[in-house]
């Protein structure tokens, strides 16, 4: 699943370990979700588009990863 | 790896090896159901046999508590390949003690084994999407 995680946090200039801490996971599961090799849970997901204010489909779109 | 991932494996690798040892070393030397021990007094050997185990148990208490969402993924993962590893284990010592070539107290052997077995895929999946 593609999303625009990095471009968000590199908007509000967070660092990983910034955002995991506010999204309270790991930098890893940060690292991971962005890079694609994890797709969030639902609560996750909600929790990410709460944080950036913007809808969860504007974050993430479910076209597969190149 | 997180710290706790780091904590949680050498003390997993720790408890292992001191729970192992401690198996050995009491039978290869008081031998107590051998002998002639009475069930009252080899009790106590148990209990400190089982001592890493229940340090063990706490560790992994410990960590899961510490964890998101995606590292519980890889520990179920990691779950799934020690028990495959525990499977195996049983079915070669089983074969094993059933020809003779191994001793009864090779299949308590198959606790540590499933210990390391998911510690390290737990690591081995960490450090992949590092």
């Amino acid at each position: 699943m593609k999303n625009r995680l990095k471009e968000l946090r590199g908007e509000h200039g967070w660092s990983q370990q910034a955002l995991a801490d506010q999204l309270d996971v790991s930098r890893q599961t940060v690292n991971a979700l962005e890079t694609g090799k994890y797709d969030p849970s639902l609560p996750l997901a909600f929790k990410i588009a709460r944080l950036f204010g913007q809808p969860i489909e504007t974050i993430f779109d479910d076209e597969v990863q190149d | 790896m997180t710290p706790e991932m780091k904590r949680y494996s050498w003390r997993t690798l720790v408890l292992m090896l001191i729970f192992t040892g401690l198996l050995v070393a009491i039978d290869k030397t008081l031998d107590p159901s051998r002998n002639g021990w009475p069930a009252v007094q080899a009790w106590p050997l148990v209990l400190l046999t089982c001592l890493p185990l229940l340090v063990y148990g706490w560790e992994v208490i410990r960590y899961v508590r510490s964890i998101d969402e995606m590292l519980a993924r890889f520990q179920i993962r990691a779950a799934a390949v020690a028990m495959l590893a525990m499977l195996l284990a049983a079915a070669v010592f089983g074969v094993a003690e059933i020809y003779g070539v191994m001793e009864p107290l090779n299949m308590t052997m198959m606790l540590p084994i499933a210990a390391v077995a998911h510690s390290v895929a737990s690591l081995i999946q960490q450090v992949r999407v590092q």
